[in-house]
């Protein structure tokens, strides 16, 4: 059994972080309890934990830092009926991002969610060659659903851009309820800047999944420092 | 007594020397011993380490098999002592000195069965070389007079001197075998160190055999047998680990040994002829190059010598892949037969292939992504059918196709290929992990094989013959608990279909909205009593755009192909491999990759060849579901100015696709108020168009024009059916047949060009092959091919009739229409108004190639001077000779760091233009792009199907770019310009109904033909070479 921890801090974001708790233990066919950052190390390992993205108790930075749990970063203004039913999947083809759509799979399944994965072609991975518009793209999809996502039924959205800059507005135009993403706890980094900006600016919740280490292990990063993802 | 069976691949050994071959162990434990007893004595103080003397164990565990210095270290570290690099070094050299004296006053003798040994593997036909760490292994080898029994020494001294490390790194040993020639699994090892054992088997010795009364530690260490000494070792070879396909004897020198068995010998060979196995006697290279014509590499071919032949074999310069050759030097009359019977019984087991990695493509791993490119990779596709080469058990994320040419389903934009019945399923339980698959580019055979932990437990093997259309085979084996046949044929999951059987044949079938595919097949199982199963196929399919073909008429094939048996059908494929090598090929020994991918490459443009009738040539022909099937510019311009050089009925088919398609061209252009033919850009099964009219560029949905405006197509389906003409010498095709599609092109463009006030000729609003730029007015490579077009349509009527109204109009109308020629600049103009756009160039968006118009939204691309491929360019390649005169090195100049290479036709024609301009070393880079484009996956979805028109345009860069290739006039020209780093370049090639040879070494070129020939080199003056003659002539390397 999962818990969905509502940490609740000052602030008026304490509504929204209940109600968002709330539909994901909804999804997830679980209770909620009320938690505190404090006493994270005590926090189940199997527990997703809710926290408001500017609660001054509770800097989400630092928390995403520092557990081992996936946390949901709540913005102030969620709706009163609040319900997850479209989730989207930024994937970049980093580990992080599969990690974080294996998580997300995982937990979500049996749910009868809609998951939506998104690509941003950006700089560094544009394709060396587009060769004629009409047909590409379904080439191109069908091949990145076969290699990251495969076996699932999930739509794939692409765009062109920044990725920081554009998640949330693809989160807005598709209706998304939900944002997962892959963390690998990193300060720094391209994908640390998507992950910060795509918090920041978002107005639906943000899942965090932290990546595991190559032993297994997940959580506090303080020793590891070197930024790029 | 120990027995050692050595299986036929193994053809060479390598010997470790001391305590193998000679008793120099005891010698280099005393020299040890002295060494380091005095050391211990003089330098260690009473409570420093442990000065125990120097024992027999010390020389066991820590020094034998070591290069001195490491055993000096190894044994110093064992008694807690830490020396510097200095006292090593002195240790080492006080041992050397010892050892020298000892040997100076004791010539150790070979030990006991060392001669017997040496001698019954070089009766046997084994090549031998001595490896070891000692320096003085050449002094010790001629001591103990073993110096003439081995081919190869690499000692100490030798290690020194190429900085090889020595044991346990595996180093000396594999340098051993390099200098026999051999890859270490063709050789058996013999060593008595487990230092020795584990780096023989980490490099991947097929044997190793470890000498020694303890037997403990070699066996763990891997060792395949263990003995305590040679003597009384038996050898024996093991015939029964390679399925040859053919067989050298050399009957002559084996006659007196075959004396008493002449007549059962002679029986076994005729069995085995008539069971498709290649049977020749006489001169073994002769043979060789017979068996080569046939598709046999060496590493088919079993070569049954006497010792001698063998030695002189293995001693002598060889042909090139000799190091290949099964080579057996039998013993008695009784080992022959044994060789010939074993080969015999293994007459259902699945076929072997000669593994030269200038020939075969090897792809080993479990990462599933990469077995899907694989599929597209491994594809082989014969008489217009495609089947991609997918595992047998089609694991998830898999896509087993048959495909055929030219039949389609759906309606419109959305028709695509059909799927058909598949006929590679097995099931495989549980389902492989780690594999092997090979395509044999030689011979058109993919094989698979899976190791077991013991033994591979499956292997398969799969073809569609080249000699037989329509015929196609499979054989697998495994242990009975990994795999089971299945059914035979499976219908596709999306595909509407029936299925059923004749007596043992099965069928299956499966229509489309006009054609379809059907395939039958007979499957034969076998057990043997080594509990292995075999599962064999013999397939018939066909494919038709125009009526789904009927299951009885495949059934008789296939139970005529019953008859014929699955041997015979691979030696007919193979041999008709080999014909078509010899009438195409690459010979490029300099850059071994793009060698192969060009080898790749014509492979599967082979794969587009065989069609009957017509042949639709879609993006990705026939190895994937890619680009639905439809057939765009890149057949007309990429694959049949290619196919044309390769096998020019082949490209006359492609012609008859687009001839009987010109009534929907003809009803188009009148549609839209225009007189004659006007092709579509995107075309399948009747020829109007199915271009999509939307589509996605980096998410965006974007309008599609091209179907509207990439009018270019219809002037390069004339250019191609001249191409057809002037490389083929079918002069009758287009005074016949091909004529509409040069005449009714120039009325299109006639009728579409707009004449303005001061009397110049215009198109207007066209897109073209760079589709960055839509709706442009007057696009240089358009015009220029309109102009073209026309003039050759007045050309050919002319040539029949005296000068219409029509034909001086189409004169008129080509000299008036603009070309973008801009005198200022002395280049070409893309497009009206391209030199006032953005200048912005390729290197400003990042490395290419690139697809800027995923990073770059339309509009914005649109006004810059980016470039997707070559446009102005491109008239060069199709055009060279329609472009203003020394325009090329300008318009090189300005368009290519403009060029972003977005098309993945981009690199193979860049690099042909540069060649051609005198800068070949910088068209190397753009070629390697080209060839390894699909191999290398670079382009990320070669999964769905491959680049066959980038194939094309690589082959193209070669002939036309690199050497200079290209005909006018029933004269073949010739001007080469070659990278530095060529030295050697071959190529063979179809032109003008003859074979061509051109091999370019140094600054010479000779040219071969099989028939009259008018050919110019360079500047030269023609030349008409007669049948058979030899053209030598030089040529300058710099020339432009």
């Amino acid at each position: 059994m999962i818990d969905v921890i509502a940490v609740r801090g000052a602030g008026d974001q304490g509504n929204a972080v209940v109600r968002v708790s709330e539909a994901l233990a909804g999804c997830l066919g679980t209770h909620t309890c009320p938690g505190s950052s404090e006493h994270a190390e005590e926090w189940p390992a199997n527990a997703v934990a809710v926290v408001g993205r500017s609660d001054p108790d509770a800097p989400w930075l630092h928390l995403a830092r520092s557990v081992r749990q996936p946390i949901v970063v709540t913005p102030s203004g969620v709706p009163e009926d609040f319900e997850v039913r479209r989730v989207l999947l930024p994937l970049d083809g980093t580990a992080e991002a599969a990690h974080a759509v294996e998580t997300a799979v995982a937990l979500l399944s049996g749910a009868g969610l809609e998951l939506v994965a998104l690509h941003v072609f950006e700089a560094g991975n544009v394709p060396p060659f587009w060769d004629q518009v009409g047909h590409e793209e379904d080439a191109w999809e069908q091949e990145f659903q076969s290699r990251f996502l495969p076996g699932q039924d999930i739509r794939v959205v692409a765009r062109s851009g920044v990725p920081g800059a554009l998640v949330a507005d693809v989160a807005a135009d598709e209706g998304a309820d939900l944002i997962v993403l892959g963390w690998s706890a990193r300060p720094v980094g391209g994908r640390a800047r998507t992950v910060r900006s795509t918090v920041e600016t978002t107005r639906v919740p943000v899942m965090l999944v932290p990546l595991p280490r190559p032993d297994g292990t997940i959580g506090p990063s303080g020793t590891d420092q070197r930024g790029a993802q | 007594m120990a027995v050692l069976s050595i299986p036929l691949a193994v053809s060479g050994a390598v010997c470790d020397l001391d305590g193998v071959l000679t008793d120099t162990a005891g010698l280099h434990e005393l020299a040890w011993a002295t060494t380091m007893n005095a050391f211990l004595r003089e330098h260690c103080r009473p409570r420093e380490g442990d000065r125990r003397p120097f024992s027999h164990d010390d020389y066991r565990t820590h020094v034998d098999g070591l290069p001195r210095e490491d055993g000096a270290r190894a044994f110093l570290r064992a008694r807690g002592l830490e020396a510097e690099q200095a006292t090593v070094a002195l240790l080492a050299a006080r041992k050397d000195r010892h050892f020298e004296e000892l040997l100076q006053e004791a010539a150790p003798g070979p030990l006991p069965g060392a001669v017997e040994l040496l001698r019954a593997l070089r009766a046997r036909g084994v090549t031998l070389a001595v490896a070891t760490s000692s320096r003085h292994g050449r002094d010790v080898l001629r001591a103990a007079g073993l110096s003439d029994l081995v081919d190869v020494v690499v000692d100490g001294a030798d290690a020194a001197r190429l900085s090889l490390p020595g044991k346990p790194d595996s180093t000396v040993f594999l340098h051993a075998c390099r200098m026999l020639e051999l890859a270490a699994d063709r050789c058996v090892l013999f060593e008595d160190s487990r230092a020795g054992v584990l780096a023989a088997r980490s490099a991947g010795f097929r044997l190793v055999v470890g000498v020694t009364p303890d037997p403990g530690p070699l066996e763990e260490a891997g060792a395949s047998l263990v003995v305590p000494t040679l003597a009384g070792l038996e050898i024996e070879r093991s015939p029964a680990d390679v399925t040859w396909a053919a067989v050298v004897l050399d009957a002559d020198g084996l006659a007196p040994l075959l004396r008493a068995r002449r007549s059962r010998v002679t029986g076994a060979l005729t069995r085995l002829a008539r069971s498709g196995v290649r049977v020749c006697t006489g001169p073994l290279e002769a043979a060789l190059e017979r068996l080569l014509d046939d598709g046999l590499g060496p590493g088919l071919v079993l070569a049954i010598l006497t010792p001698d032949a063998a030695v002189t074999w293995w001693r002598r310069p060889r042909p090139a892949g000799g190091e290949r050759l099964l080579v057996v030097a039998p013993v008695n009359g009784d080992e022959v037969l044994a060789l010939l019977t074993e080969r015999h019984r293994r007459r259902h087991r699945v076929p072997g292939i000669d593994e030269d990695p200038a020939w075969v493509i090897r792809e080993v791993g479990t990462d599933p992504m990469r077995h899907r490119v694989t599929e597209a990779l491994f594809t082989l596709a014969e008489a217009g059918i495609g089947l991609r080469g997918a595992v047998e058990e089609a694991p998830r994320g898999s896509m087993p196709m048959v495909l055929g040419a030219g039949v389609y389903h759906g309606v419109g934009s959305k028709e695509h290929l059909l799927p058909g019945p598949i006929w590679t399923g097995l099931r495989l339980t549980p389902p492989p992990g780690e594999d092997v698959r090979i395509l044999d580019l030689r011979t058109g055979v993919l094989l698979r094989s899976v190791p077991g932990p013991d033994a591979e437990v499956l292997r398969t093997a799969r073809f569609l013959s080249a000699a037989q259309p329509g015929r196609a085979a499979m054989r697998a084996e495994g242990t009975i608990d990994v795999l089971a046949a299945g059914p035979p044929l499976l219908l596709p999951e999306d595909g509407a279909g029936r299925s059923n059987r004749r007596g043992r044949v099965r069928w299956a079938t499966v229509a489309g909205r006009r054609g379809g595919i059907t395939v039958a097949c007979a499957q034969r199982q076998a057990r043997d009593s080594a509990g292995r199963r075999t599962v064999e196929r013999l397939v018939a399919q066909s494919a038709s755009g125009d009526v789904a073909p009927r299951p009885d008429e495949l059934a008789d094939q296939v139970e005529a192909f019953r008859e014929e048996t699955f041997d015979v059908a691979l030696a007919a494929h193979r041999r008709a491999w080999a014909t078509r090598w010899r009438a195409c090929a690459i010979d490029l020994p300099d850059e071994p990759d793009i060698e192969l991918g060009l080898r790749f490459a014509l492979f599967h443009l082979w794969g587009a060849a065989g069609a009957c009738g017509e042949s639709a040539v879609g993006a990705r022909d026939l190895s994937g579901p890619g680009y639905a099937g439809h057939v765009f510019w890149d057949a007309d311009a990429f694959v049949l100015p290619a196919l044309v050089t390769m096998c020019p009925p082949a490209a006359r088919t492609m012609l008859e696709y687009r001839l009987r398609r010109l009534p929907s061209a003809q009803a188009r252009a009148a549609r839209e108020g225009y007189a004659g033919a006007r092709f579509p850009w995107e075309s399948a099964s009747s020829g109007d168009d199915v271009t999509p009219h939307h589509g996605h560029l980096g998410g965006r949905r974007v309008a599609v024009l091209t179907g509207a405006e990439e009018e270019h197509i219809t002037a390069d389906v004339a250019w191609a059916a001249d191409c057809y003409a002037r490389w083929s010498g079918d002069d009758a095709f287009l005074a016949g047949a091909g004529r509409p599609l040069v005449i009714e092109t120039a009325r299109y463009w006639a009728s579409r060009c707009r004449t303005s006030s001061d009397g110049t000729a215009h198109i207007e609003g066209v897109i073209g092959p760079d589709e960055y730029h839509e709706h442009v007015d007057d696009n240089a490579f358009t015009n220029v091919m309109a102009r073209w077009n026309m003039v050759r349509a007045a050309d050919l009527c002319e040539s029949e009739d005296r000068p219409t109204e029509e034909t001086r109009r189409w004169r008129d109308l080509a000299g008036r229409l603009v070309d973008g020629w801009d005198p200022r600049h002395g280049r070409h103009e893309q497009f009206r108004g391209y030199s006032s756009l953005e200048p912005l160039l390729a290197a400003d968006l990042g490395p290419v190639p690139l697809a800027a118009d995923v990073l770059l939204p339309p509009e914005r691309l649109a006004r810059t001077q980016l470039v997707k491929q070559p446009d102005v360019l491109m008239l060069h390649h199709l055009l060279p000779h329609a472009a203003r005169p020394g325009s090329l090195a300008a318009d090189l100049e300005h368009y290519l760091p403009r060029t972003v290479h977005g098309s993945s036709l981009s690199p193979a024609v860049s690099a042909s233009v540069l060649a051609r301009s005198g800068r070949p070393d910088e068209a190397l880079t753009l070629l390697r792009t080209a060839v390894r484009m699909d191999l290398d996956d670079t382009t990320g979805i070669s999964a769905g199907g491959l680049h066959v028109a980038a194939m094309g345009g690589a082959w193209q860069a070669i002939l036309t770019g690199f050497l200079g290739i290209d005909v006018r006039d029933g004269v073949l020209n010739i001007a080469p310009q070659l990278p530095a780093s060529w030295r050697r370049v071959g190529v063979r090639f179809r032109c003008l109904g003859r074979h061509v040879d051109v091999y370019v070494t140094g600054a010479e070129m000779t040219v071969r033909v099989d028939g009259p020939l008018a050919v110019r080199v360079g500047a030269e003056p023609v030349v008409l070479t007669d049948a058979d003659h030899f053209l030598t002539q030089r040529w300058d390397r710099g020339a432009t």
